[in-house]
């Protein structure tokens, strides 16, 4: 708190209304509340199915941490429903924050199912309706929590590891919300901001991991890389434009790994014609060992292997995406496809009318494909994360479900390094077939 | 307008300063020309291939967030192709066909998969159909048409799109200007009104203009769209001879801070003086007003209204009634409780001796204070109305007849 000499009074970030409006409560301290603008509920929720032991858990844990905090959950292990029955144990003004527009029609929709009796309110892609029960994309939500952040006493952030981000942690400082619940399957970043993450909703107060749910609560699951070795012109292009960009690089005493190299790389490289070419051979490099002819041929010899069953393929950028899409006549979905589309093919997705969907990277997370058992990661990047959540897309379970993810690396190419490096994380300790 | 990461400030204690280029420099009218070449020779190019085409300008020039922001200028110029809407229409019909062909026993080879696809879509060859497939992603559509620009006009406009972006951040805005010609004048006012920035205006004698506007980040609605409007009105200061801007700026993640910019700083409006201005709503209420009403006529320019006490009014529209009267109306939106709370005071004071009806966004209604003093106002009852988003002829009409009891 600090004090104010313009107004004479301490003034304080909303964030803290919840600790200053208890400790004055608490030490009997008569006060007068004319910020908070959120009310009371008697919020009813017609949940059909039971939590499971790993989301009583979690609900438990948090609710023993003054009802503020993380949980740490696999995706597919039911995060939303923690989130609803949380929503009727506060019965506060709810504010659903989610990344995507995608993932906020999904929770619309599926609160609309539980809670029969409330108008689910809509923040982002074009609509603004605030409701006691409000979900919004993170975006909308910054540009409008000047004036809504007193609005709800209850803030549920899913997918929460986007919360620290340096706009978007502005959402959480001007939200009032006593209570608060972030839900995540993979808290941990690059920049290691989680400590900030736990200040702004609180504690870590619980974790499970997709090891210890898988065959019980998630379906079980194989991994499979795929080594694809490059086409002999293509190996030869590779390995001229690697050298070219690796020699510039070392010549200019730039190391990718030291803090701020790559940046220093781009700017090198922009002030000569030498530097302007070590750029270009970076990017026909990365492009060669990413969407090179032996992967689409890969592809294909997969996609042929599971006929019947449904796939979902990943790629690190848009053009691969859309090269995929090309060669197989397949769906793509990139943050540049239509909202409308999107849904639509999603919808077409889940009916089996297609049997297989492209994306660059707005599927890795949230958006529910229930019956997808077969992923291939054409290209990625070395983030831990990213393939966790991508890992993450085909577990949800069902019966006699058995999940295999195909990883496809470039083989004598950077992108063995970037598969190491995603791998690092407890769902990818074991042995690959 | 130029994002955020292409803009260039420096900062000197609490002075933040655009960073503005010379327009006269060789190297950048070579980059600005080469860069204009590109889109006004692009017609019938996809965005992608302008990409291409401007991406080695970009990486080669010594700055490349400079040239980054000259394309951005140029790239607001251009007017690609709307997207075919059958367009989705026909591809997932395609999907639908890739799926049935992909169950087939034959379709292990992918040559014969896609002529497949290619026959029970109707298209004549596969490779066709697919790069027909995506050909209304935004990157992939044709361009239609450039606005023309010089490589001088388009260095100007940079500049000036330094300085405005800066003050899209803007808390509090103070403007002191000076012009003999009182034409010119007039159509800054004009301009102010229409952008709806109404706040504090003084004359100071015959030639002296003094504003206070309240920036984008002290009022707590529409925060953005109201700061790509103050940026608006830094082209129509521009016209004035001498003139001094003052704002305090605040950037999210930034510490706070000020410009200061006057008429020394080179800045070249790109907008004309002109009386014939206006927003496309006003365009379509005059229209509509000429076709149904008869004993009002809406004048060309309206007068500045001297209200008193260093108080004018710059109405929105003026009108002349048959019998010669006139009238004057004045619009508040959402942002103007201040000013609208003033206007009502003078008025009031004046008792009726000014024929200017008052027009509120509904919206300002839902703020006590506002509901309370205009419900307690005679002259609103009277000669006041609410609209929502924009006043309809009808209900104008109806209000300015008042005038005539």
């Amino acid at each position: 708190m600090v004090w104010d000499e313009r107004v004479r009074a301490f003034r304080a970030e909303a964030r803290h209304y919840g600790p200053i409006a208890l400790s004055l409560h608490r030490r009997g301290i008569p006060f007068s509340d004319e910020a908070k603008q959120f009310d009371k509920r008697a919020f009813t929720g017609y949940d059909e199915h039971p939590p499971r032991p790993h989301q009583k858990e979690s609900l438990a844990a948090w609710n023993s941490s003054s009802r503020r905090g993380v949980v740490v959950l696999p995706t597919g292990a039911g995060k939303s429903l923690v989130a609803r029955l949380a929503i009727t144990m506060v019965q506060r003004d709810v504010l659903i924050l989610v990344p995507t527009i995608d993932l906020m029609h999904q929770w619309v929709e599926q609160l609309g199912q539980v809670f029969r009796d409330e108008t689910i309110g809509i923040m982002g892609g074009g609509d603004f309706q605030v409701e006691p029960i409000t979900v919004s994309t993170y975006d909308s939500a910054l540009i409008h929590m000047e004036r809504l952040g007193n609005r709800f006493g209850f803030l549920i952030c899913d997918e929460c590891h986007h919360l620290p981000a340096p706009t978007t942690r502005q959402i959480a400082v001007m939200s009032m919300a006593p209570f608060r619940l972030g839900l995540t399957a993979t808290p941990e970043r690059t920049d290691g901001a989680e400590e900030d993450l736990y200040a702004l909703l609180g504690p870590l107060c619980h974790r499970c991991e997709i090891t210890e749910l898988e065959g019980a609560y998630l379906a079980p699951y194989q991994l499979e890389r795929v080594s694809v070795a490059l086409d002999p012109d293509e190996r030869e292009a590779y390995d001229i434009a690697y050298t070219r960009y690796r020699s510039f690089a070392a010549a200019n005493g730039i190391h990718f790994g030291a803090k701020n190299g790559w940046n220093r790389f781009i700017q090198v490289c922009a002030r000569s014609r030498e530097g302007r070419e070590a750029f270009a051979a970076y990017h026909l490099q990365k492009r060669l060992s990413r969407a090179s002819r032996s992967k689409l041929r890969q592809v294909w010899s997969l996609l042929r292997f599971h006929p019947g069953e449904q796939a979902l393929l990943f790629t690190d950028d848009n053009a691969t995406a859309y090269t995929i899409g090309e060669t197989f006549f397949l769906p793509v979905i990139t943050h540049k496809t239509r909202v409308s589309e999107r849904k639509s093919l999603l919808q077409a997705f889940r009916e089996k009318r297609v049997n297989a969907l492209v994306t660059s990277r707005v599927l890795n997370e949230g958006v529910d494909v229930p019956d997808v058992a077969v992923g291939i990661i054409v290209s990625g990047t070395g983030s831990v994360r990213e393939h966790v959540q991508r890992l993450g897309r085909i577990l949800r379970p069902k019966e006699g479900k058995q999940a295999i993810l195909y990883e496809l690396v470039s083989a004598e190419t950077a992108e063995t390094f970037t598969s190491e490096r995603r791998r690092q994380h407890l769902a990818y300790q074991r042995d690959f077939v | 307008m130029l994002t955020k990461d292409l803009l260039r400030h420096s900062r000197h204690r609490d002075r933040i300063f655009p960073r503005t280029l010379d327009v006269n420099n060789r190297s950048l009218q070579t980059l600005a020309s080469n860069l204009i070449e590109v889109f006004s020779t692009g017609v019938d190019l996809t965005q992608e291939q302008i990409n291409e085409l401007t991406h080695p300008l970009i990486t080669a020039y010594r700055s490349p967030v400079i040239a980054r922001g000259l394309e951005k200028l140029l790239k607001d110029r251009c007017t690609f192709r709307e997207p075919d809407k059958e367009r989705i229409h026909h591809r997932a019909k395609v999907f639908e066909a890739a799926a049935l062909c992909f169950q087939k026993e034959d379709a292990d080879d992918l040559p014969t998969f896609r002529k497949q696809v290619a026959e029970a879509t109707n298209a004549d060859d596969p490779d066709e159909l697919a790069a027909t497939l995506y050909d209304d992603l935004p990157s992939r559509l044709p361009l239609e048409a450039f606005k023309p620009i010089t490589d001088t006009q388009l260095l100007h406009r940079y500049n000036m799109a330094q300085a405005q972006g800066l003050l899209i951040w803007a808390e509090k805005v103070t403007i002191s200007l000076q012009d003999p010609d009182v034409g010119r004048r007039r159509q800054l006012l004009r301009r102010l009104r229409f952008l709806q920035l109404l706040a504090s205006v003084r004359m100071e004698g015959e030639e002296r203009v003094e504003m206070e506007l309240d920036g984008p980040l002290s009022i707590l609605q529409n925060t953005q769209k109201y700061g790509l409007q103050l940026a608006q009105f830094l082209p129509a200061i521009c016209w004035m001879d001498r003139w001094m801007l003052r704002a305090e700026i605040k950037m999210r993640g930034a510490q706070a801070g000020y410009i200061e910019l006057d008429q020394d700083l080179g800045l070249r409006s790109h907008y004309a003086v002109s009386s014939s201005y206006r927003p496309e709503e006003f365009k379509a209420l005059e229209a509509q007003f000429r076709d149904d009403v008869a004993h009002w006529k809406i004048l060309e320019e309206s007068p500045i209204l001297d209200l008193g006490r260093q108080q004018i009014s710059i109405p929105d529209l003026s009108f002349r009634h048959k019998s010669r009267r006139l009238a004057h109306l004045e619009l508040f939106h959402r942002w103007h409780k201040g000013p609208l709370l003033q206007r009502l005071d003078r008025l009031e004071a004046r008792k009726g001796r000014i024929p200017l009806i008052l027009g509120v966004d509904r919206f300002l209604g839902k703020d006590d204070e506002v509901k309370a003093r205009l419900e307690a106002s005679p002259w609103f009852e009277t000669h006041g109305f609410w609209f929502n988003a924009f006043p309809t002829v009808k209900r104008l009409v109806g209000v300015l007849d008042t005038l005539l009891k």
